[in-house]
């Protein structure tokens, strides 16, 4: 598929785009880096999100819950337990992942609508419990983390660059996804739950896979972040935002793709570095706007949306609106 | 031998009984003719066999494994595979990625790896005359392609026992026909093909026994000629007398 030249463009872009990422720190500015090292922990997001919502088909409103639980598994490894943050991060990505099985098993059962509405209940539950257990996570009081050592300069790209590694390991995991046996099983089970088990699939086992891989990067992420902030409280790092965000990026970009998050968090990330600071006051309309012209627009991201140039966007507009009139 | 065999098995739904203490079986190589008058619990029947529906009641076979409690992927692994009465292909792939799907999953263990299960997947298209359509979209397909893809896709898992669930409703007599000589080509390749199927022709034309079922009950049994002129299938079925003379 494809073609021989389509193929070496895209490993050509992906060379290129690997060399900018890798010179950046060493040329941009600290504002910048900074700005750089979250959008690619939430290219990460994105990514790892679509493993279960894009691939799989299964919407997750409550993957903030696997940020969560790696934050805190590094700052209790490292402060509590007094472990190296190599081994705390390790145990982040495990206790996320762990959990995920552990909720999934009996969750993934549900179908559809139902795996969304009780992936939001226990984000709340969790976040509850976290900030109740007071002796070992602090409480609401939340925990402070050692900082890394070394200047400012040397903490700067050491954090860009964890991000960098966990974001590259996680298109790694799709791409790898995406060409075997489990991709074709997890789209199956997208595509026509039912007609893949007739097919020999093992559904719940896929989609319990699909969501431990997903939440696993979720929570090595969340380990990294709180190191780098070095203070972590439950209403931020249980923040649901991060759920909501990861559904928008993925679906401006394109559901079940290899870059198409990848690419939603970039626009979108640039959007709010322009609009944002503008449009403070507004903030919650712009991305509620947002959601209301993807789903209208492009509900299958603009990569999608892109192939069929201006009137198709328009034709697909007009389409979709009537199928949600009916 | 019986490939497939039931015994006693019935299914309720609420008060209504889908299927009453049906006995079946299917000798291995056959192609069984399933027919009945709407309602008369085909498909459940389907769907208990390949796991879809727990039985309520009695046992299913394969050859003498035990299958009424396994969960339906593990039924297809053994070799049970199905097409479903209103068409479900997978919709957002092609045509070669939905065979390609059944080919690296299903009984076909050993097309674990990609390259394997393209060659398999590739033998199948061949074999369903759907090379040409390899990269259309599934959804993009007339009905008649539909069902040729579900046929494909079930047919790349390796199944023993294919249980056809009216692949021939709404084609055009030429797509019947294409149809038929398809299933005929499948049957002769060593699967067991168990075909439920309202047009008549088709189902009389290339099946070996008849077993008709009317209120989840078995009505008549036997050899397509002897089931036609069977005075209690005309009268439930075809729902008028034979003229006589």
């Amino acid at each position: 598929m494809g073609g021989r030249r389509q193929r070496a463009l895209a490993v050509a872009a992906a060379v290129l785009c690997l060399a900018l990422a890798l010179a950046a720190p060493f040329v941009v500015g600290r504002y910048t880096l900074r700005f750089l090292t979250s959008t690619l922990m939430f290219a990460g997001f994105a990514v790892s999100w679509n493993i279960l919502g894009g691939l799989t088909g299964y919407f997750s409103f409550g993957h903030s819950v696997f940020f969560g639980i790696g934050a805190y598994a590094v700052a209790i490894g490292m402060v509590k337990a007094g472990l190296p943050f190599w081994v705390s991060l390790v145990a982040s990505g495990l206790a996320a992942a762990l959990f995920a099985v552990a909720i999934g098993l009996p969750v993934l059962r549900l179908r559809g609508h139902y795996f969304a509405l009780v992936t939001l209940g226990i984000g709340e539950v969790v976040r509850g419990v976290v900030s109740n257990l007071t002796k070992l996570t602090g409480g609401g009081g939340g925990l402070s983390l050692p900082i890394f050592p070394g200047g400012v300069d040397t903490i700067y790209r050491a954090f860009y660059f964890m991000m960098l590694g966990t974001l590259l390991a996680s298109l790694l995991v799709v791409y790898g996804l995406l060409h075997s046996r489990i991709g074709y099983g997890l789209v199956a089970i997208r595509e026509d739950e039912d007609a893949a088990q007739m097919i020999g699939i093992s559904t719940t086992a896929h989609k319990v896979l699909a969501f431990a891989l997903s939440a696993m990067f979720f929570g090595v992420f969340g380990g990294i972040y709180a190191y780098w902030l070095t203070y972590i409280e439950p209403a931020d790092v249980f923040d649901i935002k991060i759920s909501v965000l990861s559904i928008i990026m993925t679906l401006l970009g394109g559901l079940g793709t290899l870059v198409g998050p990848l690419l939603g968090t970039i626009c979108f990330q640039l959007l709010s570095e322009f609009l944002w600071n503008r449009l403070l006051e507004f903030h919650t309309a712009f991305l509620g706007a947002l959601m209301i012209v993807i789903v209208l627009v492009f509900p299958r991201g603009f990569i999608d949306a892109a192939r069929g140039g201006v009137r198709g966007a328009f034709r697909r507009t007009v389409a979709n609106v009537r199928q949600f009139a009916e | 031998m019986a490939i497939l065999t039931g015994r006693n098995v019935s299914k309720r739904f609420g008060g209504l009984h889908a299927i009453e203490r049906l006995d079946f079986s299917v000798e291995e190589g056959e192609v069984v003719g399933l027919i009945g008058p709407n309602g008369a619990g085909k498909t459940t029947l389907v769907n208990v066999i390949t796991g879809a529906l727990q039985i309520d009641g009695g046992e299913i076979f394969l050859r003498d494994q035990r299958i009424d409690r396994l969960p339906p992927h593990h039924r297809n692994r053994l070799g049970i595979a199905r097409t479903f009465q209103i068409v479900r292909p997978f919709r957002g792939l092609t045509v070669r990625d939905n065979v390609l799907a059944g080919a690296l999953y299903g009984r076909s263990e050993r097309h674990w790896l990609l390259t394997r299960a393209r060659e398999r997947c590739l033998a199948v298209l061949e074999q369903v005359g759907l090379m040409a359509k390899a990269d259309v979209p599934a959804d993009r397909l007339t009905v008649a392609d539909k069902k040729r893809v579900e046929l494909a896709r079930a047919l790349a898992t390796g199944p023993e026992v294919l249980l056809l669930d009216e692949v021939m409703s709404g084609l055009t007599p030429t797509e019947v026909d294409e149809m038929m000589s398809l299933v005929q080509s499948v049957n002769r390749s060593g699967v067991t093909v168990v075909l439920i199927e309202h047009v008549m022709r088709a189902v009389m034309g290339i099946s070996q026994r008849i077993v008709v079922l009317q209120n989840g009950r078995k009505l008549a049994e036997g050899l397509p000629a002897a089931v036609a002129a069977d005075d209690a299938v005309i009268t439930a079925y075809l729902g008028r007398r034979a003229q006589g003379g």
